[in-house]
């Protein structure tokens, strides 16, 4: 067994050193987020600030990252959230983490403070911390041009220089977007990583391995879900079937429907500005889209952004999302964050309460409100800190579209209930993928778990919630994911009296979701249909990781999260959704179109062995093999 | 008979070979046998495994197949997606 070579860069001190990864951690936690998480707890004092020079991000990646297999090429960053004070954890393809590992490390730990602006050079075993003092000011695009053209980058553009709360990193034109880790870097003067290298990855079993990995190729190739409908659509194609469901948020969230949705939908963006689909290296779904903006081509937008920057601000206009997305990105910002900050914004007007200069249905000015925020000028310095402190400051608590401060993604939980609880629980804040993305399993996919009903919700969630933190804690991509719908379905199509049948009758399933979660200690075996993931690992790592234990390393990553939150002061009273939500139905002829937290939560906390203060019971650790982190918090 | 506007998208503008028509029909499932009329059997294999919408909601806000469809009213059939 090879243990991740970790090293621990102090940006005060200029040191650089190897911090071990003890045995235990790595077999427990394994990488990405759910080993983060872990080191976080371990590294830093409770109730340290975000911005604090002893503040700790670590980059890192997960065991199979850059080995080759399908869609791996996932690498995390965690840190503490400025918005909600509590865990950041943002994600992020592209080359940099394979490039990463390739350079002989499986993670940086990055604590102090430059003096003056620094970048991190990784090349072939070697760390050095360079002047990055002609990087700084610039934005994402330029800074990368001016780093090694064949070097993994990892730059913040101005949004993380400034501080942005939910300011981003950009990877070439990926992001890891959420969560604000951007204004830790630029806390500590830190413009950018690079990393380059030509060493091996290790692989314990490697050729079966390899042909483990053609196999699973091929089914994913040839599952509708990532052979089909992602390579044609991308997540862009989600615009009108959540609309059909009335789950696309409109108007910050004041509506679930919107009549010109088309117009902004991956269908359309198919038939006018795409000119081909991309995606990561190694990855055979290439949900990228590639779009024309003034004559050249540029990364496309996701559902998320088009959905925030379109029906939520009550316009379609399809050119000036994919602008609104390409200048996010150049700038370092979140589009979920601050296309919702901008809708709630928008709110304050149209309530008469505060004017920002926005207006829902006009989106034209939005590139100068964009560039303001990011570099925090004038009153846009108090849009920079998100929808939460707004509400604080200016009140309309009951619309600000978040969850413990990090703004809820493009998925109107009215019509989605799961959704909802997994916003509301997740650790990170208002993500709808840490959350458990239930809204596949409730209104976007071709099953349809009767959206509006909570029965067996928590107990889908939890399970969801699991199976995706182990994705990526593995360094998957969570589309890879997405064929545990079994291919039948989409044989038969959501229209068929099965299909239909199976969505009704799964609200029966609780009992059966909590047998499955109990028996996995008996779950010694892989499969391609279930979770592939477990199988690479295992031949990746030598590590006898089976599908039940690959759900446990899930579970691990969720409390470990909720442990470290727990820590700073998040308490059950944080697992909590705006009233728009909550009390007000989003149809009001229709009672049940709102999300139940009251009958979702406690069913939630008991099927994670949680108590009402949402605190892991000493019998779920101990089963987790985490006694050590028994009240510490 | 209500005058609708059926739009096609995705694979199955492969069998249509047209993006949109017009159609004088009462249901949704009218609309299926004009695909299985005029563009063959697989073509209304695949309409009836999308997600079909009249004016932007999913049929199944209505009564599915049996959706009376009024004037005016616009009928699309997407493909299913996935996303994050």
């Amino acid at each position: 067994m090879t243990l991740p070579n970790y090293m621990k860069i102090n940006l005060s001190t200029g040191e650089i050193a190897p911090y071990p990864i003890p045995e235990e951690y790595y077999r427990k936690f394994l990488g990405g987020k759910a080993l983060a998480a872990r080191l976080l707890l371990d590294l830093t004092p409770a109730g340290l600030d975000p911005l604090d020079p002893e503040m700790v991000v670590i980059v890192n990646t997960g065991p199979l990252n850059g080995t080759g297999a399908p869609s791996t090429s996932r690498f995390n960053l965690t840190s503490k959230n400025i918005a909600t004070g509590g865990i950041a954890s943002s994600n992020c393809g592209g080359t940099f983490g394979g490039m990463l590992r390739r350079a002989g490390y499986e993670g940086l730990i990055i604590t102090g403070k430059a003096e003056n602006p620094v970048r991190i050079d990784v090349s072939d075993g070697d760390i050095s911390i360079l002047d990055a003092g002609e990087l700084w000011g610039t934005d994402t695009e330029h800074a990368q041009e001016k780093l090694p053209k064949h070097a993994g980058k990892l730059v913040i553009g101005p949004g993380g220089e400034n501080m942005v709360r939910f300011a981003g990193l950009a990877s070439g034109e990926r992001m890891a977007g959420r969560c604000g880790i951007g204004a830790v870097f630029g806390s500590k003067n830190l413009k950018a990583i690079t990393a380059y290298g030509t060493r091996e990855i290790p692989i314990a079993k490697r050729e079966k391995f390899y042909k483990f990995v053609k196999r699973w190729v091929k089914f994913l190739k040839g599952h509708t879900m990532t052979g089909d409908a992602l390579p044609h659509f991308g997540s862009a194609g989600l615009v009108n079937k959540a609309n059909a469901t009335h789950a696309l948020p409109t108007k910050n969230f004041q509506e679930g429907y919107y009549a010109k949705a088309d117009k902004v939908s991956g269908e359309t963006l198919a038939e006018t500005l795409l000119t081909r689909n991309s995606g990561c290296i190694s990855c055979p779904i290439r949900c990228e889209r590639r779009v024309m903006m003034d004559g050249r081509e540029v990364k496309g937008p996701e559902f998320e952004t088009m959905g925030f920057f379109g029906p939520n601000m009550g316009a379609h206009d399809l050119e000036t999302i994919i602008r609104l997305n390409w200048l996010c990105d150049i700038l370092g910002l979140d589009t979920i964050s601050a296309a919702s900050t901008i809708s709630f914004a928008m709110e304050l007007e149209q309530r008469g309460i505060k004017d920002f200069g926005v207006k829902f249905g006009d989106v034209s000015n939005l590139e100068d409100v964009l560039r303001k925020i990011a570099n925090r000028e004038g009153i846009y310095t108090e849009l920079a800190n998100g929808s939460k402190w707004l509400s604080e400051k200016y009140g309309g608590k009951e619309f600000a579209m978040h969850a413990k401060g990090l703004e809820m993604a493009s998925y109107e939980p009215r019509r989605s209930v799961g959704m909802g609880l997994g916003y509301a629980t997740s650790n990170r804040g208002g993500c709808h993928l840490n959350g458990g993305y239930m809204a596949l399993l409730e209104c976007i996919g071709v099953l349809s778990i009767r959206p509006t009903d909570h029965r067996a919700k928590a107990e889908w969630t939890v399970f969801m919630q699991n199976a995706l933190e182990a994705m990526s804690t593995a360094g998957c991509c969570l589309f890879s994911g997405q064929t545990f719908i079994p291919q039948i379905l989409f044989n038969l199509g959501p229209n068929h009296w099965i299909t239909r049948l199976l969505g009704k009758a799964a609200v029966h399933t609780g009992l059966v979701v909590r047998l499955l979660l109990a028996i996995r200690p008996i779950m010694l075996f892989n499969t391609l249909f279930l979770m592939p993931h477990a199988e690479a690992l295992r031949l990746a790592t030598g590590l006898p990781i089976f599908t039940g234990e690959f759900l446990n390393i899930g579970e691990r990553s969720y409390n470990v999260e909720r442990i470290y939150n727990l820590r700073e002061g998040l308490t059950e009273k944080d697992d909590a959704l705006p009233k728009r939500l909550t009390d007000n139905p989003q149809d009001p002829s229709d009672k049940n179109t709102v999300v139940p937290m009251d009958k979702l939560l406690p069913k939630y906390y008991q099927t994670r062995g949680w108590n009402a203060k949402s605190q892991p019971k000493e019998r779920t650790l101990k089963r987790l093999g985490m006694i050590d982190l028994w009240q510490k918090w | 008979m209500a005058k609708v506007v059926v739009k096609y998208r995705g694979l199955l503008v492969d069998f249509t070979k047209l993006d949109e028509e017009v159609l004088n029909v009462n249901q949704i499932k009218d609309i299926l046998k004009h695909i299985k009329l005029c563009y063959g059997p697989e073509a209304e294999k695949k309409a009836k495994s999308m997600l079909i919408t009249i004016d932007g909601d999913s049929m199944f806000m209505r009564k599915g197949f049996k959706s009376k469809l009024n004037d005016g009213e616009i009928v699309q059939f997407f493909p299913i997606c996935g996303g994050g």
